[in-house]
């Protein structure tokens, strides 16, 4: 119950920002936007295949920026930056609440408001604007689809989490974060859905954890997936959780030795 | 049984050291120089429950860093801490309950909402149940005068007000050991006293534990009986603060309103030095042993209206402290 409060009293916080976090939303929604202009010139008079027309190459990129918005998390500079460099960290250390969970908590609001932006955005082209999109129509893989979109939020947080955590080795970290962020985006699907990039590159992808952030759920949802690949995929993300949860456990207690809480 | 107990702790940190200029940043590609920098060197000190003690001592000391260890935020380098029968490093839980630290002017209240909801997100990260959360709410808000403002956005506080609602979000899971790092910092000097009050009632009512450091001697000599002087990490001296005075000032301050103007300087400066003077006022520093010898000889030879012989001023007495302990390392 005291966690229902501790999560409710950050939404008040994140409500306060709404027109902010409507901002920062509206960003990828440009890059959406300008891709599926892309696709619409590119099959104007083809298809891809019999299940990659324009109805869900357009849905596909507009569950992207609802994914993008909702299941990736931003917490690295904060992190990294606030936290370990600025000796912020010191705030949480001193309370009997894991420095983890309420990072977590903290994050938890952001994607929920920025989701839903994008879900309102969603209803209003399609009642409005008449845009045609495809979603399954099965509850099973609805259901089984929003554990998948919770599994990916969580390899995304501690993804980014660990990226954060190195600050407690490294003070430069840009071309760092800089990397991870554009690798994260080819490879989980960002700009082309991953079966449409080339053989190597969608090995590469199905080895790398970002796949499982964006792509999978997306295709999840527009019911392209069988129901055995569903739990597959499940499985595959709760040994991602592991494998990164383990190595978050270990970047922190190494680190936290290192903790100088310096400017504090 | 002490509450808090430091043996023999040292922290040390290593720290690059670049050399200056462009080939300075070359070589650092190659090869860094790291050296080993003692913030606190072997100090230890007991603290019984319910004690009010200031730690004093100029930037980079190492107080902060002491109360870090105390906290629980660093790990000593080697020697031991306990506080509260916990390691602090642990972290544990029931360890984190039982303490607070406060540090000058870093914000831990949300910015952009009252301070009611910080409060009451305190209230659940350290499981405060409701009744007592109310009674301890109602008695820090009212023994700081902030009824009116609990419900005020934070950015629309003053320095002061935000102050106030900082140490109430610290003190709400009523906590037995307060750290209390530059609390007065920033803050005129009717705020000053005020929290100062509030620290001293809140150890009178509590019982409990509090460590202060600060910049300021006005905190120190309003609220602690006992103070920890530390410099370059090295504790110089442990006990009360009257001590200090006693031990390391050798002189007394003779301040003499003469009916008249006053005599000749030369015929002062032999029984002391003359601190300052105008027509018929003089502040002479004498040697403790000789001060009441001296003020009576003054009595008898001039006509005065009035003599007071004072210690001098604590900071005055800190400070030499200090440059003696500086001039000690320089030549060392």
């Amino acid at each position: 119950m005291f966690l229902v409060k501790i999560i409710a009293l950050h939404f008040q916080q994140i409500f306060h920002h709404r027109l902010r976090s409507f901002i920062w939303f509206l960003i990828p929604l440009m890059n959406t936007l300008t891709l599926i202009l892309f696709w619409s010139g590119a099959l104007k008079n083809t298809s891809l295949s019999a299940n990659w027309n324009m109805t869900s190459v357009t849905t596909y990129y507009f569950l992207l920026t609802i994914a993008g918005a909702m299941l990736t998390s931003h917490i690295e500079d904060d992190v990294a930056q606030i936290d370990i460099q600025q000796g912020e960290l010191v705030r949480y250390l001193i309370r009997p609440f894991p420095y983890f969970w309420i990072k977590f908590i903290e994050e938890l609001p952001y994607r929920v408001l920025q989701g839903s932006y994008g879900i309102l955005l969603l209803v209003f082209f399609v009642t409005f604007l008449k845009l045609s999109i495809m979603i399954t129509a099965q509850p099973t893989v609805i259901l089984l689809t929003i554990l998948m979109a919770i599994f990916a939020f969580s390899i995304s947080f501690l993804i980014k989490m660990n990226m954060g955590l190195s600050a407690f080795w490294f003070t430069e970290r840009h071309g760092f974060f800089e990397t991870v962020t554009i690798v994260s985006i080819i490879f989980s699907g960002g700009i082309v859905p991953i079966h449409l990039l080339p053989p190597l590159v969608q090995k590469i992808s199905y080895t790398l954890p970002f796949a499982y952030i964006a792509y999978y759920p997306i295709i999840s949802l527009q019911g392209q997936l069988a129901i055995t690949q569903i739990y597959y995929i499940l499985s595959i993300q709760l040994l991602w959780i592991g494998i990164l949860f383990g190595l978050n456990r270990l970047l922190w207690f190494r680190g936290i030795n290192k903790f100088t809480a310096l400017g504090q | 049984m002490p509450i808090i107990q430091v043996d023999s702790v040292t922290k040390t940190f290593r720290l690059y050291k670049k050399d200056p200029g462009l080939l300075g940043s070359i070589k650092s590609l190659i090869y860094r120089k790291y050296s080993e920098f003692k913030v606190v060197s072997d100090i230890s000190f007991s603290i019984e429950e319910g004690e009010l003690i200031g730690f004093i001592g100029p930037n980079g000391a190492g107080k902060t860093t002491t109360l870090k260890m105390l906290s629980g935020l660093i790990a000593p380098s080697a020697g031991s801490v306990r506080v509260a029968g916990y390691t602090p490093f642990d972290r544990k839980p029931d360890f984190l309950r039982k303490i607070s630290l406060m540090m000058g002017q870093k914000n831990q209240l949300w910015w952009d909402l009252p301070p009611m909801e910080s409060f009451l997100l305190n209230k659940e990260i350290y499981g405060v149940p409701d009744k007592q959360y109310k009674v301890v709410l109602d008695e820090l808000v009212s023994l700081m005068g902030i009824q009116d403002i609990i419900h005020v956005q934070v950015r629309n506080l003053s320095l002061g007000q935000r102050m106030k609602c900082e140490l109430i979000a610290q003190l709400l899971h009523s906590p037995r050991i307060l750290f209390l790092d530059e609390p007065t910092i920033g803050l005129d000097v009717v705020m000053q006293k005020k929290l100062r009050d509030f620290i001293w009632q809140y150890n009178k009512k509590y019982h409990a534990t509090i460590i202060l450091t600060s910049h300021y001697m006005d905190d120190v000599k309003e609220l602690c009986k006992r103070v920890v002087v530390i410099d370059h990490g090295i504790i110089l001296f442990d006990g009360l603060l009257d001590e200090v005075i006693k031990r390391y000032s050798n002189a007394k301050l003779l301040s003499i309103i003469f009916s008249g103007s006053i005599p000749p300087i030369h015929e002062l400066s032999m029984m002391g030095t003359v601190l300052s003077h105008d027509e018929n006022q003089i502040k002479l520093e004498v040697a403790r042993g000789k001060s009441n010898e001296v003020a009576s000889h003054i009595l008898k030879q001039y006509t005065v209206a009035d003599l007071n012989i004072e210690e001098p001023p604590i900071e005055e007495i800190i400070r030499s402290l200090f440059s003696r302990n500086k001039q000690s390392h320089v030549s060392r």
